[in-house]
């Protein structure tokens, strides 16, 4: 039996089903886009709160000076890892668009466009953000 | 005063530049994304550029070419500071003119020391 020969309660039903997977993948993205929201809130009152602590210390620097150097080091390193939230942020970026890029073609799927085809560049695409760890990265010189 | 011309599209990242920088004593222009920085900066001239590369409007390797085509940016140290960590990326800096390309995280210390060691003395 050929595809012109499918049954139109099936091609119904296919048609629902896209849909429903559609709502859910873009509800999948508004979640994410709230959680990008509360990461960067948070954020802020960190960063907020490092540069009062470090006014409150009496300005030791982020090198090190005389008699400092442990806290000058405690600075660095809550320096680095603050930074979780620029990768944290690009990583949602990349997800949303790959969900709304499916849910897109799903929700083509679900009219009986198919032979439109779908726009799943997003998909393809590598994401920027690579690190596995909030640890500084590598430096290179040209 | 040395000045310097950061670039990010992440705000918490360029109140974490700005911080470092302005801890050590440089003057900090902030900017958005790469026109952003081209429209700030003017006709000044700044001693170092720090750049991101992922940005709306016009990313990091844009700006560094558009820079670069401008005599008084010839010489002028441009540092990536960028997720990107890819060897075509980084290949992909070099031939755009970057002077050196910096993966994120950055920790402070090695920050300063790589912009002390570029900025010309």
């Amino acid at each position: 039996m050929g595809e012109e020969d499918q049954n139109p309660d099936d091609e119904l039903v296919s048609a629902r089903l896209a849909a429903e997977m559609q709502d859910e993948l873009l509800a999948a993205g508004t979640e994410l886009e709230r959680l990008e929201r509360l990461l960067s809130d948070a954020v802020d009152q960190l960063l907020d709160r490092f540069a009062r602590a470090h006014t409150l210390s009496g300005d030791p620097g982020l090198t090190g000076g005389p008699g400092s150097a442990e806290l000058a080091a405690e600075l660095r390193g809550a320096m680095t890892a603050l930074q979780f939230q620029d990768m944290a942020s690009q990583l949602i970026s990349h997800a949303r668009r790959r969900l709304s890029s499916v849910a897109d073609c799903l929700g083509n799927l679900a009219v009986g466009g198919e032979e439109e085809g779908c726009e799943v560049d997003w998909v393809k695409r590598a994401c920027p953000v690579a690190q596995r760890a909030v640890d500084a990265g590598s430096i290179e010189l040209f | 005063m040395r000045s310097i011309l950061a670039v990010d599209d992440s705000a918490s990242m360029r109140q974490m530049v700005s911080f470092t920088l302005r801890s050590s004593g440089y003057e900090v222009i902030e900017a958005i994304d790469g026109q952003d920085a081209l429209d700030k900066i003017g006709d000044r001239q700044v001693d170092l550029v720090l750049t991101d590369q992922n940005m709306p409007r016009m990313d990091g390797l844009t700006l560094i070419r558009q820079l670069r085509e401008q005599d008084r940016f010839k010489r002028t140290p441009i540092l990536v500071l960028t997720t990107e960590s890819s060897d075509e990326m980084k290949q992909a800096g070099r031939a755009a003119g970057a002077t050196g390309w910096m993966v994120k995280p950055f920790d402070p210390a090695r920050l300063l020391e790589v912009i002390g060691k570029v900025l010309p003395h």
